[in-house]
């Protein structure tokens, strides 16, 4: 059987934002804001989770005229079987996600 | 919340991490880019300061996994470290006031006529480091080829040419060391003029083959 990775405890609090409205679109500042994590933590485990096919993004048109196009992220399928397959490791641990956990 | 376009600092920092993420990560740095336009004006400096780092992990990141196909300018720096001073050494082999131009012609044919055999020995492997020793200036222009051209070392016979130059140089020293007992070389000596130059071609040559990208890079390829 292959042992599945935990996740550091960043990723499982950005799995936890995201998956607050699984199939809403979430952009980058909401997702700074609802984790804590700052921009240098947050987008290398978005790039991550979308490298893995876990996280959809896509280019939202400007909502306000003179700024530009939004990027927005939201987990897939595989990426919300993931999120809970994690957080079930997590609990089974009793690991809060915190940031203090080994990182994935 | 009212937004205010954002300070000469942190258009700097977003600059630098938009040129800083690799090519393939390109979106991801646009999508950084993009984010600050929505941001309080308050937080876009640490928002680019964070972007910044971002684009480094990405830029670094393959350094952890055992890819050696480093940025360009990363590239730069190994060049003149691996090739830099053996060219140096190169140089004054070949053309110095110690090397094998001075010793030409007849200069060259009285001091080995002069010499005992491991001197001589010693002299003729001196001689023979202005053609061996090649390898650094070579190098050095293959290296800074790649740097501005993005073209590395392709032609695979002219790279093991290159690395066998100072391996049978390496043998023919070893040979005089054990049969003719000259003075081996210092350390770090036989690091500057033959391991370095030799790790630094076969990076070139590492660089040269050709890349297939993981699917997740591909899919961002594809877009």
């Amino acid at each position: 059987m292959q042992r599945v990775r935990r996740s550091s405890g960043q990723t499982l609090s950005l799995l936890r934002s995201l998956m607050d409205r699984p199939r809403s679109w979430h952009h980058g500042y909401e997702l700074s804001k609802g984790t804590g994590l700052v921009s240098g933590t947050l987008y290398p485990i978005l790039t991550r989770l979308s490298d893995r096919g876990y996280l959809e993004h896509k280019w939202l048109p400007p909502q306000e005229a003179g700024k530009p196009p939004r990027h927005v992220y939201r987990l897939n399928a595989l990426g919300i079987a993931y999120a809970k397959e994690q957080f079930e490791i997590t609990d089974e641990a009793g690991i809060e996600a915190t940031g203090t956990v080994s990182r994935a | 919340m009212k937004t205010l376009r954002f300070s000469w600092r942190a258009s700097l920092l977003i600059w630098l991490a938009t040129r800083l993420m690799p090519r393939e990560r390109r979106e991801w740095a646009d999508a950084m880019n993009a984010e600050m336009h929505y941001l309080p004006h308050d937080v876009t400096f640490s928002w680019a300061a964070g972007c910044l780092v971002a684009a480094l992990k990405q830029r670094f990141a393959p350094m952890h996994t055992g890819n050696f196909r480093i940025n360009r300018w990363v590239f730069l720096l190994e060049t003149l470290g691996f090739f830099g001073p053996a060219t140096l050494a190169w140089w004054e082999f070949a053309f110095g006031p110690s090397g094998a131009a001075y010793f030409g012609s007849k200069m060259f044919a009285m001091h080995f006529q002069n010499l005992p055999l491991a001197d001589q020995y010693m002299l003729g492997l001196h001689a023979a480091h202005a053609v061996t020793g090649l390898i650094a200036p070579m190098g050095l222009f293959l290296g800074l080829r790649y740097v501005i051209r993005d073209r590395a070392l392709d032609n695979r016979l002219l790279g093991y040419a290159l690395i066998a130059a100072p391996v049978l140089q390496t043998t023919a020293g070893i040979i005089g060391v054990i049969g003719f007992g000259v003075e081996p070389l210092l350390p770090g000596i036989f690091l500057l003029l033959i391991v370095l130059p030799v790790a630094g071609i076969v990076h070139l040559m590492y660089l040269g083959k050709a890349v297939a990208l993981p699917p997740a890079d591909a899919r961002l390829a594809a877009g």
